[in-house]
């Protein structure tokens, strides 16, 4: 009786030393943001990526508010945005300091049941870190479809925490917390690569480049190895590519297609300008297609568009039907 | 015995031909009637207020409509007495004369019916009243959306 006892104690004896150094390394690179919207005072979490004082947190603190404040301990910096990206639902800002940062890690290692940490300033108490699981990956939410697929984990959140980093037991981001579930019981963290890819293409472009082909998928009827291609807009760069309608789609860049759903991962990481291949089923032989993304006819509205008025969120992410 | 009998006799005799004063007749109707009246008076429902208002009302010369109008004007008036004497503001009245309380304390000629004159007071004082901020300002939001970015899709791209 005394051997089962003393291995749990061993295990959360292990548990909490790891989140103790997960803590300890994490808390001077993650900050409190503080800032002004149209409507009033808030204050958010975010972290810093990079020694030259690049921070991410979340649309909802840094894409729209003015007057943006970084407190990291007791310095108080003012920061400038870099990139606001509603699509994403993060925003990228940069203080003029040489900071400490998290390493960015890979949310592909995750698993369900992975232990996570987040590190994070809830409503107006200290750092407080935050253990939960991996609940899962999903692509849809109450019948409502995400931009990009979103690491559901289980840990209790607060207001304040939007914009904290997901970390492994490593103590790398693998995600940007972006918002509760069902009253805080658990959340919803961007996976880093997807913040990664909008980071990139800032640093690349100096903008953010939402890509789009112009193709519609329909759920394929006959096998389940893949959507078919169902219709293409019109001047679309899909139009030009000697895609056919009816052709099953297998792949977008590294992204696989199994279903119509994973679409919205082959679209959230194309970047206009950039040629991608895109791989068909066709006649029962493999096709590899080479397509350069347009830039998307909404993607200047998505850098401008507020996050309540939302034509973007229910508009322009229907990225193969402009308007 | 015989005699007993003799003289109820001849006060049956009497009484065959007594006749009531003048008006009795009318004095028991009367009578009757008052009592009938009074009987109805204690099984009846005592009237309401309202049914007691509109039967003055009705015994009245002037138009229904005129009594209607006048009820509307003394409840606007009333709505308005209450707005105008509503607490919106107090808040912000009691919390700003708490930094200045101590200085109204030692002005010597201040009367309480007296016209408020802030200018003796000292600019710290002045100074508090205006910076009281609104409720609003003193409690910042804190973020966290109740979910990400989410549309209906079409599964285009």
């Amino acid at each position: 009786m005394a051997g089962p006892l003393m291995a749990e104690n061993e295990v959360l004896s292990s548990i909490t030393q790891e989140v103790q150094t997960v803590f300890a390394n994490a808390k001077t690179s993650v900050v409190k943001i503080r800032s002004n919207d149209k409507h009033g005072r808030c204050v958010g979490s975010g972290f810093f990526i990079d020694p030259n004082g690049t921070l991410y947190t979340t649309y909802a603190v840094g894409g729209e508010s003015n007057d943006i404040v970084v407190e990291s301990g007791d310095k108080k910096f003012p920061a400038t945005r870099l990139v606001a990206d509603q699509r994403s639902g993060i925003a990228i800002l940069k203080v003029a300091a040489s900071t400490p940062f998290i390493p960015i890690g890979s949310s592909h290692a995750l698993e369900v049941a992975s232990p996570v940490i987040t590190v994070g300033y809830p409503m107006d108490l200290p750092l407080t870190p935050t253990v939960g699981f991996i609940g899962g990956f999903d692509l849809k939410y109450l019948n409502r479809f995400f931009t990009t697929t979103h690491i559901r984990a289980n840990l209790p959140v607060q207001r304040g925490l939007s914009g904290a980093p997901l970390l492994n037991t490593a103590g790398e981001a693998v995600g940007i917390l972006i918002s509760g579930i069902d009253g805080g019981s658990a959340c919803y963290a961007l996976p880093i690569e997807a913040a990664e890819k909008i980071r990139h293409d800032f640093i690349r472009f100096g903008e953010v480049r939402h890509g789009w082909i112009g193709i519609t998928v329909t759920r394929n009827p006959e096998n389940s190895a893949g959507p078919w291609i169902d219709t293409f807009s019109d001047t679309s760069p899909a139009t030009q590519s000697g895609l056919k309608k009816g052709d099953t789609l297998v792949r977008i860049g590294d992204i696989p297609i199994k279903n119509p759903e994973d679409v919205l991962n082959g679209s959230f990481f194309l970047t206009s300008g950039e040629e991608i291949d895109v791989e068909v089923l066709r006649n029962g032989q493999r096709e590899v297609f080479s397509i350069t993304p347009a830039v998307h006819p909404k993607s200047q509205k998505m850098h401008t568009a507020t996050l309540e008025s939302s034509p973007l969120l229910g508009d322009s992410l229907q990225l193969g039907s402009p308007r | 015995m015989d005699e007993d009998f003799k003289e109820l006799q001849t006060l049956l005799r009497l009484k065959k031909y007594e006749r009531p004063p003048q008006g009795f007749e009318q004095y028991t109707g009367r009578l009757l009637k008052e009592f009938h009246r009074r009987q109805r008076w204690e099984n009846a429902p005592a009237p309401s207020f309202s049914e007691r208002v509109s039967t003055w009302l009705n015994a009245l010369t002037v138009p229904r409509y005129a009594y209607a109008a006048t009820i509307g004007v003394f409840a606007l008036v009333a709505v308005v007495i209450t707005h105008t004497q509503s607490p919106s503001s107090t808040p912000q009245i009691a919390s700003a004369s708490l930094p200045v309380a101590p200085t109204l304390a030692t002005s010597s000629g201040l009367a309480l019916n007296a016209p408020l004159d802030l200018s003796d007071l000292d600019i710290r004082a002045q100074m508090n009243i205006q910076s009281v901020p609104a409720q609003s300002d003193l409690q910042p939001r804190y973020i966290l959306e109740a979910r990400p970015a989410s549309f209906d899709s079409s599964f285009s791209f």
